[in-house]
């Protein structure tokens, strides 16, 4: 079929392709050797952590429509693609040792570091709230945005760990 | 502390490729490459199970000491002969 004639949901369903998922389930079915790469990705988790900062800061600087929120939606399935793709991509129950041990730092320092952000500045903002006063709509924004700047965060930050901590491989490791 | 290790020089003696090795003891290809390299430390049951592969003791492997060139060695062995 044509891609100029596809209904809605056609359109939405070829969406899935972008984001490779389709792929990861095809390997995870197959009983051929996985050969999916999991590269190393040093720039682009910080274009979803970026975006999730943006968000939380515009939150507070001024009230968003919550009904806008309904962007982060493809935001975080960009961000969830990016890690599916990224070296922590791949199953879990395939690691080796190193892998294990990459993943498992890799989320314990994104946990230590958002426990300690939220920590911080969580009761700054609520300072900020009976400072100035917020309506119950700008708190339930801020609110709204850093839940999805945590999932932004959460989704992207292990993955820059894993990927900085990757040393490069040679042609014959690839 | 570094630990140093002599895969490499095991692997390419007995015309091993890091595919095989890594098959053998249990691990990503790309492990065999970040041990050889000093990238990443082994547990000791990877360790031993690598010097079983290869049928050596655990110390001819690994060492916190760096190993002697091979040169070095195969000169002080023929002036012992």
């Amino acid at each position: 079929m044509s891609t100029k004639h596809r209904t809605v949901l056609q359109r939405m369903d070829a969406l899935v392709w972008w984001t490779n998922s389709s792929d990861r389930v095809r390997q995870d079915m197959s009983e051929q050797p996985n050969e999916q790469k999991h590269g190393p990705m040093r720039w682009l988790p910080l274009l979803p952590m970026a975006l999730g900062a943006g968000l939380i800061y515009s939150a507070i600087a001024f009230p968003v429509p919550l009904m806008s929120y309904g962007a982060a939606g493809g935001i975080l399935a960009a961000a969830s693609s990016i890690a599916i793709n990224g070296p922590l991509g791949k199953s879990s129950i395939d690691d080796d040792e190193r892998e294990a041990a990459l993943r498992k730092n890799a989320f314990l320092f994104c946990l230590a570091f958002l426990a300690v952000a939220n920590v911080v500045a969580g009761p700054g903002l609520l300072v900020a709230a009976a400072l100035n006063e917020w309506p119950v709509k700008h708190v339930l924004s801020v609110a709204f945005a850093l839940f999805i700047g945590n999932m932004m965060w959460f989704i992207s930050l292990p993955t820059l760990y894993a990927s900085w901590k990757l040393p490069k491989l040679s042609d014959d490791e690839t | 502390m570094v630990l140093h290790n002599r895969i490499a020089v095991f692997r390419a003696e007995r015309g091993i490729s890091r595919r095989k090795l890594s098959e053998a003891v249990g691990v990503n290809n790309q492990t065999i490459g970040y041990l050889e390299r000093g990238d990443y430390k082994p547990s000791l049951e990877l360790a031993m199970k690598i010097a079983q592969y290869f049928g050596v003791s655990i110390e001819m492997l690994f060492s916190f000491q760096r190993f002697e060139a091979i040169g070095v060695t195969l000169k002080r062995a023929g002036e012992d002969e």
